[in-house]
């Protein structure tokens, strides 16, 4: 017998095909922890499963009841005395709640390891073979210890100690999308298991009834316009918790990627807190029980684009889609960047470059994104798009033909050594409208270039568009470098570097304090 | 004995223990929020502490022995912690339907009754109608009767419309409640906005719909409409009113989500004597703001939004205010300073230099804004000002103030060792703050401005210096 342990949606999915894949006609049990669904679904839920015959048994594991055995809260200076107690907590009320014996199991599956169960295999060194959270998300650690950090500090302080989140040596396996990892990933361990892959190739007989499990969606979307698939994402995982600032992102990425096409909205399975119907008043909602790894057998129709702000689930619909639209996880901490990039695309448009051009100091997946929207082709010799993340005053203005200077980063991205006679100024001024979330706010960029019918036409630069998800508009205008420019960039210059200096004396002062700190724990260790 | 406690006994006991009147309700649920994993984890010293604010709170002799919370001094937000709009929506969720009476949550009034009778009389000119109008104020009772016997008794042909226009500007989105009802009507409950007052419905519905907010059913008490319960279970009240909205339907068993004003919240804090005029903006304004519950604000964030902020609008209002008949106002101060960025909102054609070039633009008639109280020597026919004396300190005392706002460029500086986060923690609240302002002013047409005094008060309870 098998079994499976899953906490979202995703997880459910990727077991129910991996069971049907390699392990169809053998008994297997299901757990679920009971957040994957609200309270008054579950009975019908774990019905359904039952009744389509996916598991012989099906149960949700109590975390709630659990989190009230551990006993204490914990955090990063707990003692090891109290996190060993709220393990022999967690490990005792799985136990007594399971009343099976875990190895009695041919193979355990589990995804989520930080819950209770996970805890149990771990600290009674039982084997298993780790399930990756998120499709991708093998190959970010880091914001996936982040995110459990943030949403449970004591399920992430017993995880770090045990070695959780397919970091311990209990683990045999680990399954994963190597697809969809990042470039660059590499694991020992990890094995390739793709949903994609196999409904397309190794069970596709099975492809109609997971659909009809999951809804029963063949969705027919057709339109005149283009169809844009936009995957949004649960608020917890997002490094700002803030539903404001995710609403006013996923307008931006709308009006800049799409503003034309007819959206297609497909809410994350926990995204119960936007109201989508809202922000986007023509567009054609999805449920969003339904997994997004199924929507390319799902929608029948022709997606132009998909679209998300930092979803790793875009990933699985590359296959399936002319264009393909990732923001990053730096479009949640800094999404006022994205407005730079678009009027730096929106100039490059303007000036008739649609080829050569290259970027530097910068987001490259995010700008990217722009150029290719806009039918701009990366390579040199033409454009140089210089991010200013990093202060640089020596950028090269000579080896292209127009040079864009945004200031991304906390400094003005200009220097008064700069060459001033060939220098111009873009800005892009943002006026929202009443009850937009987008502030009033003002970009600068400085384009530098020596071809006079470029010259020209940077002077004659004035566009405005109109932002329609997002309720503002924005002007970029351009104009020559005058002597009362220079004196206010020169001003504002002095006052950024200023800034900067504090902000580094800031820095130093804490990395020495949690030098000295890290020296005095190590020491009390030597010493215990 | 903790194996044997199920979630959902730990349920019925949390309910009991937070049902009792308003501010047990409110602190049982700040101590949840302070450290929610230790409330779930540690179920048994959780309940105790929730036993003791029972015990304090029905008990007022206990009561009133409890420390006082100070504005300036202890941290708000902390103390009264709102949970964040996704977790009380949680709670909502398991509902069918939501009724709220938007006034006081959703919709926030940022005058008194009286005080809006007041505003009528004076632009309608008809003396004694404010005390009559306040005798005659009904829930129960359409305004057109209403006005029908003030017409009757003070020989008057007076309409509602002024009140009702008047009664409108104050009006002000509340986010957080907004957000909440948002969340609820996309997972598919009904919003039922059952509002206690004599305004007519038609008007109601075209103010909710100019804010933005878009109840499923409307319910008017004057128009002898009530909301009829009939799956209490699965129904949720969300006010602002524990005790005249909120307990009525909890009788029937409905569940309750209480949301304390946000000024109601400030309120609770020791304030300074600042007037009973500012007092009202300020806790309806400040309160908004700081206790939002969609962001929970840094301690320096907060007392520089409650305490220094006011000090540096109001220098602003009162710069902006004298040199308004002045031909040219000069700003001593640089272009991309803390108060430049406010003062260009009052003073859109001010110019900015510092005190070596101003001396090369002297002409008649200018003012100049001298902030930090730097320049000494002024030519006799130009105006100027500087905080100190419009708070009417010494300039010792507005050092941490100066400090401040001088930001990177401090020579002296009276600021704690992280001075950078210190520094944009209280730019982003100057900000805000004079935002906020602004956007009131704007919209209720209410031109106030910030006294010397009170703002010196204000500033005085948040200072460091002053506080040691």
């Amino acid at each position: 017998m098998v079994l499976y342990h899953v906490s979202t949606t995703y997880q459910l999915l990727y077991s129910i095909v991996h069971k049907l894949t390699y392990h169809e006609h053998e008994e297997s049990e299901l757990l679920m922890i009971e957040y994957i669904r609200p309270q008054n679904e579950r009975d019908d839920f774990r019905k359904k499963l039952l009744d389509f015959g996916f598991f012989t048994r099906v149960r949700y594991v109590p975390e709630r009841q659990f989190k009230l055995q551990k006993g204490v809260a914990l955090n990063e200076q707990s003692p090891e005395s109290q996190i060993k107690s709220v393990i022999e907590n967690s490990c005792r009320a799985f136990i007594n709640w399971f009343q099976e014996d875990v190895r009695a199991y041919d193979k355990l599956y589990v995804a989520s390891d930080q819950h209770a169960f996970g805890v149990y295999l771990v600290n009674n060194k039982i084997p298993y073979i780790y399930m990756e959270d998120a499709s991708g998300m093998l190959s970010e650690h880091e914001r996936y210890l982040f995110i459990t950090k943030r949403n449970n500090l004591t399920d992430y302080v017993v995880s770090q100690y045990l070695g959780g989140a397919g970091e311990n040596a209990m683990i045999s396996a680990k399954l994963c999308d190597l697809s969809n990892q990042l470039e660059g990933f590499s694991d020992p361990l990890a094995v390739d298991f793709s949903i994609y892959n196999a409904l397309k190739n190794l069970i596709p007989e099975k492809t109609g009834v997971i659909l009809k499990f999951f809804g029963n969606m063949t969705e027919a979307i057709s339109s005149d316009k283009k169809i844009c698939l936009f995957l949004t994402q649960d608020l917890n995982t997002l490094k700002i918790k803030d539903l404001d600032l995710q609403e006013m992102t996923v307008t931006m990425v709308a009006d800049y990627m799409c503003p034309d096409h007819m959206q297609v909205i497909k809410p994350h399975p926990k995204d119960r807190w936007q109201n989508y119907r809202r922000i986007f008043p023509n567009a054609a909602i999805l449920s969003k029980d339904v997994p997004s790894e199924l929507l390319p057998f799902a929608i029948k129709g022709d997606i132009d684009t998909a679209l998300t702000v930092s979803s790793t689930s875009i990933r699985g619909m590359v296959n399936s889609v002319k264009h393909s639209y990732y923001f990053t996880t730096e479009a949640e901490s800094y999404p006022e960047r994205l407005n730079s990039m678009y009027a730096a695309a929106e100039l490059l448009k303007y000036l008739g470059i649609k080829s050569g051009a290259a970027m530097q100091n910068i987001n490259e997946i995010q700008m990217r994104n722009f150029l290719e929207c806009n039918g701009i082709a990366e390579g040199c010799g033409e454009a140089l798009i210089d991010g200013g993340v990093k202060k640089n005053d020596a950028v090269d203005f000579k080896s292209n033909r127009v040079t864009v200077c945004l200031s991304l980063g906390n400094v003005l991205n200009y220097s008064p050594k700069w060459d001033k006679e060939n220098m111009y100024l873009v800005t892009a001024a943002y006026k929202p409208m009443q009850d937009s979330l987008m502030p009033e706010s003002e970009y600068l960029l400085l384009v530098y270039c020596e071809d006079p019918t470029l010259c020209k036409q940077i002077i004659g630069l004035d566009i405005e568009k109109n932002l329609f998800y997002s309720r503002a508009d924005v002007r970029i205008s351009g104009k020559k470098l005058d002597k009362a420019t220079i004196d206010r960039l020169n001003a504002r210059l002095q006052r950024d570097l200023e800034w900067e200096e504090l902000h580094e004396k800031e820095n130093c002062s804490i990395r020495a304090a949690e030098a000295e700190k890290s020296k005095t724990s190590g020491q009390e260790h030597q010493t215990v | 004995m903790l194996e044997k406690l199920s979630t959902g006994f730990a349920e019925k006991i949390y309910s009991m223990l937070t049902s009792g009147n308003a501010d047990i309700n409110f602190f049982c649920n700040c101590i949840r929020m302070q450290n929610h994993e230790a409330a779930t984890n540690s179920p048994i010293n959780f309940a105790l502490q929730l036993l003791k604010i029972n015990i304090i709170y029905r008990t007022p002799i206990l009561k009133k022995r409890l420390p006082s919370v100070k504005l300036g001094s202890d941290y708000l937000s902390d103390t009264f912690v709102r949970p964040p709009v996704c977790e009380l929506a949680t709670g909502v969720l398991d509902n069918h339907r939501i009724i709220t009476d938007i006034f006081g949550s959703a919709v926030i009034i940022m005058k008194e009754r009286d005080e809006i009778f007041k505003i009528v009389e004076e632009k309608t000119g008809i003396s004694g109608f404010a005390k009559l109008r306040s005798r005659l104020d009904s829930s129960d009772v359409p305004i057109e009767d209403i006005y029908s016997k003030i017409n009757e008794r003070l020989s008057c042909r007076l309409d509602c419309n002024t009140e009702l226009s008047v009664f409108e500007q104050f009006c002000f989105k509340n986010k957080y409640v907004t957000r909440l009802l948002d969340i609820a009507k996309c997972n598919g409950l009904t919003v039922t906005a059952y509002i206690k007052t004599s305004y007519p419905k038609g008007f109601i519905g075209e103010l909710l719909d100019k804010l933005g907010i878009f109840p499923d059913e409307l319910l008017i008490s004057s128009e002898n409409e009530a909301p009829v319960v009939d799956d209490a279970g699965f129904t949720g009240i969300v006010s602002s009113s524990f005790k005249k909205y909120i307990k009525p339907f909890i009788k029937k068993g409905c569940k309750p989500f209480y949301y304390p004003t946000p000024s109601s919240l400030i309120k609770r804090a020791k304030h300074p004597k600042i007037g009973k005029e500012l007092s009202m903006r300020y806790d309806n304004i400040c309160g908004l703001r700081v206790f939002n519950g969609l962001n929970r604000y840094s301690v320096i964030y907060e007392r520089a939004y409650l305490c220094y902020a006011p000090a540096i609008f109001g220098f602003a209002q009162y710069a902006a205010k004298a040199a308004l008949n002045r031909e040219n106002a000069i700003c001593l101060c640089d272009e991309y300073s803390l108060f430049a960025g406010v003062i260009k909102r009052l003073l859109p054609n001010v110019a900015f230099l510092s005190e070596n070039q101003a001396e090369s633009k002297l002409k008649n008639d200018c003012f100049f804004i001298d902030p930090y109280c730097k320049a000494e020597n002024f030519p006799e026919n130009c105006g100027h000002c500087n905080i100190a004396s419009y708070l009417g300190l010494d300039k010792k005392s507005t050092e941490h103030l100066l400090s401040l706002m001088y930001g990177a460029q401090a020579e002296k500086n009276n600021l704690p060792p992280d001075e950078y986060t210190y520094l944009k923690e209280a730019y982003a609240a100057v900000e805000d703050f004079t935002n906020d302002f602004l956007n009131y002013m704007k919209k209720s047409k209410d031109n106030f401005t910030i006294s010397g005094d009170n703002a010196a008060r204000l500033y005085m309870c948040g200072d460091p210096q002053i506080q040691r």
